[in-house]
């Protein structure tokens, strides 16, 4: 997918700090857009965006049967929904603050490449 | 029209972006992606698996008698064999039905009778209770016992609902005391023996043990499996091993967890998990383990996983027989019945007998695999597999095969009665299939359609379907260069899946042809993303091959029922009887396994039959023998991508079907 490098150098100065935001658990507050959120009713699961979410939000995890989107970590932009076979992505406006939970497990995603834990998730109802 | 695989060079930066940024959803073609205001097929909270479990609650708790309660929560209101859920229990619970319900999957190893039937005392039993006692069903469909000794399920367990009391009488007391300390001894020495043979392995040997079982877990469909009260999944609950959502050397992991930990620190559930898995592991590739799934981890269990299965194999004439397990010191002199009657008294659970079992019957998998069908059966409520090996066709399926066939011959170049003519028939005249051919570019793609389209009518299929890769002609330019790296970076775009609809399929989805063809290119993309998943199971494990996700190529079919309970796509596409039959493509002399596949689905109605899976697996070998031939076109010289199967493609056949042919909605599919 070429269309997220595209947005890298864009991302990039406003989110090297994914660290920081896993540690204070907070949006960045210069962010103009919502967060987006992904419909499970209409997911199929496929893993494209969670591969294509740019390394400098890593936003996107899967959990359990679902793929879900952390609203903290996601800066609103569009590369998510470009690759979406099936247009389930959604503008969150009203988006709910993440468990306590679900950021013990983000946290050990701080400090490495998302490549590293995305590439080496496996699953599937084939 | 461009293939949606690359960025459109013939586009300027900016119209390629805005073209990207269409929506692929069928209905809304034209409009741009993200920009809908709120989902439109939205499924109730419950729907699937969880609504399964209220109704079967509610079904069991409305129940005339306790015995017909439990019939209803063992079988998930007649969803599930009853078997599956017995060997759910752990100890204490399967002791307890045993002695209040005379249900087990054993017919031995108990020390009290055997046989017997409902045993409660008090208001519904008759007598006073000297114990009153509960049952339930926790979320993750499991059939659950307050015994003596054990809290309210209330404060313990999940629960659907509340609970059903249960009398015990003091016979019911003292038969569960002793069966109880039976089973409780056994267990005892079985772990012990599995520490040993845990210990014989030593470090490395153990490594090597987990590090295979994390391959297994990440390179197969989820589990869910129970050692006592524990659960090991990698499927919809917390989960505890390596798999989607838990990375390898995840601290959740429990495989990965245990590996920095001395043996004698491994809990007794860790320990009969690790072995277990092992032993399934070893008598036929990862795959077996799915057929534990919602079982307990014991060595009793696999025990009878194993004997089952050598019955199986040895039902099939010729080679060499496995004999039963051989041991002369036994740890439980376990039998068990469930669906296997005919199993012996006699057979061992020591782990070291059971490893040679467990090989044994591996090495006659593949001595049988070639003379008989082996198919899986799918129990999709609790994704539990059970392996079988097929009978012969019938006549049922002669017709099935013959009706097929004169589908396919009236609208494609072959000649033939049988699947194995029309397949010698494109051998013998294969150019057509990258010439242009009806409404197709190419020959490879009209098959697929018209094959696809004859199976959805002769199964009566709500729908029929088919996926491959698009680009013959890049697949065979990287494996000439041997360029592994490139391979694994091909994403979902780079494969189809025909999807066709049956006439009637639309009564399904409210009777609306554009959530009909929604669905279409639903399940069409997720199929996409399966082959994604499976090609590069089938290449060497260089470190990009091993990096990237991927499942190990499926080589058998299977027949589903009741898979419309998890997977939110199964839910929303109603995917509740199918047959998957997945067929080997050789590609410049390298075999792809699970490349191609032909799937039927029902949404509701009867479940498919054997004899359908018969002739389904023939006409999927027809498909791979094309794609197979059509890869030797491309190999000498000729050009074979699969441009259609779009989602524009899928709206158009889906509105046709429906019987009124639409353009799609507002056509702003190019610049």
């Amino acid at each position: 997918m070429p269309w997220a490098k595209n947005t890298t150098s864009k991302a990039s100065a406003a989110s090297t700090g994914r660290a920081e935001r896993i540690e204070q658990r907070s949006r960045n507050e210069n962010w103009k857009k919502a967060p987006r959120r992904i419909e499970t009713s209409e997911c199929i699961t496929c893993d494209l965006c969670l591969r294509n979410c740019p390394p400098e939000f890593g936003a996107i995890f899967d959990r359990g049967l679902s793929v879900v989107i952390v609203p903290e970590l996601c800066s609103g932009c569009p590369v998510c929904v470009m690759v979406c076979p099936v247009d389930c992505i959604y503008v969150d406006e009203q988006w709910t603050p993440t468990s306590d939970q679900m950021w013990d497990h983000i946290d050990l995603t701080a400090h490495i490449e998302p490549a590293a834990y995305i590439d080496l998730t496996a699953e599937g109802a084939a | 029209m461009t293939l949606p695989i690359e960025r459109d060079t013939a586009l300027s930066r900016k119209a390629a972006l805005a073209k990207a940024r269409q929506s692929r959803r069928p209905s809304r073609l034209g409009q741009r992606a993200g920009a809908a205001a709120k989902p439109d097929y939205l499924v109730p909270g419950d729907a699937g698996f969880p609504g399964l479990l209220k109704r079967t609650w509610q079904q069991a708790a409305a129940a005339p008698d306790l015995p017909t309660a439990l019939d209803t929560l063992l079988t998930l209101a007649g969803h599930v064999p009853a078997d599956i859920q017995l060997r759910a229990l752990p100890i204490a619970d399967e002791c307890a039905l045993k002695v209040l319900f005379g249900k087990s999957w054993r017919k031995a190893g108990w020390a009290t009778d055997p046989a017997g039937g409902w045993r409660t005392a008090g208001p519904t039993g008759g007598g006073k209770a000297a114990f009153l006692g509960e049952i339930g069903l926790n979320t993750s469909g499991r059939v659950v016992m307050r015994v003596p000794s054990k809290g309210p399920l209330s404060g313990e367990e999940d629960l659907v609902g509340g609970v059903l009391r249960v009398p015990w009488s003091a016979q019911a007391l003292s038969d569960y005391q002793a069966e109880l300390a039976l089973a409780t001894a056994r267990s005892r020495d079985s772990v012990a023996d599995c520490r040993e043979w845990l210990a014989a392995a030593g470090e490395s040997g153990r490594q090597e043990i987990l590090e295979n079982l994390r391959e297994a877990a990440r390179r197969t469909a989820p589990f869910v499996l129970y050692s006592g009260d524990r659960q090991y999944t990698n499927f919809r609950d917390q989960n505890t091993l390596t798999g989607k959502t838990l990375w390898p050397g995840h601290p959740d992991c429990a495989l990965s967890s245990l590996a920095t930990v001395p043996l004698e620190l491994w809990s007794d559930s860790d320990v009969l998990m690790v072995v277990c898995l092992t032993l399934l592991v070893r008598s036929a590739g990862f795959a077996r383990i799915e057929e534990a799934n919602g079982t307990q981890l014991t060595t009793d269990h696999v025990a009878h996983l194993l004997e089952r299965t050598r019955l199986a194999y040895n039902s099939v004439p010729g080679g060499q027989q496995v004999p039963p397990v051989g041991d002369t010191a036994p740890v439980g002199d376990t039998a068990p019945v469930g669906d296997t009657a005919s199993l012996g008294d006699t057979a061992s659970t020591r782990v070291a007998a059971l490893n040679d079992l467990a090989e044994a019957i591996a090495r006659r998998r593949q001595e049988i695999k070639a003379k008989v069908q082996l198919y899986r059966e799918i129990h999709g409520p609790l994704m539990h597999k059970i392996e079988r090996v097929a009978g012969a066709p019938t006549d049922d399926a002669s017709q099935l095969e013959a009706e097929l066939c004169a589908r396919v011959r009236d609208r494609l170049p072959v000649s033939g009665d049988t699947i194995e003519e029309l397949s010698a028939s494109i051998e013998t005249s294969p150019a057509w299939l990258a010439e242009p051919h009806g409404e197709f570019r190419t020959g490879l793609e009209s098959l697929l359609y018209e094959t696809v389209r004859a199976a959805a009518a002769t199964f009566d299929a709500d729908f029929a379907m088919s996926r491959g890769m698009r680009s013959l002609t890049a697949l065979v330019t990287a494996l000439r260069e041997q360029d592994w790296p490139k391979i694994a970076t091909w994403d979902t775009p780079h494969f189809f899946c025909c999807v066709v609809p049956g006439p009637q399929a639309s009564r399904h989805f409210g009777g609306s042809s554009a959530h009909l063809a929604d669905t279409s290119w639903s399940i069409s993309a997720r199929m996409q993303y399966n082959s994604w998943h499976f090609l590069v199971g089938n290449l060497p494990k260089v470190p990009e091959i091993a990096a990237r996700d991927y499942f190990v190529p499926p080589v058998i079919p299977d027949i589903a029922y009741y898979s419309d309970q998890h997977h939110h796509g199964h839910v929303a596409a109603k995917v509740r009887f199918s047959i998957r039959s997945p067929q080997a493509v050789e590609v410049l002399g390298r075999t792809f396994n699970g490349f191609v596949d032909l799937r039927l689905l029902r949404c509701e109605g009867l479940p498919f039959d054997e004899q359908d899976l018969l002739v389904a697996h023939r006409c999927s070998g027809f498909i791979a023998k094309a794609t197979s031939l059509a890869a030797a076109l491309v190999a000498g010289g000729a050009d074979i991508e699969i441009a259609a199967f779009d989602t524009k493609w899928h709206w158009e056949k889906a509105q046709a079907i429906d019987g009124v042919p639409m353009p799609a909605p507002a056509e702003h599919y190019s610049d």
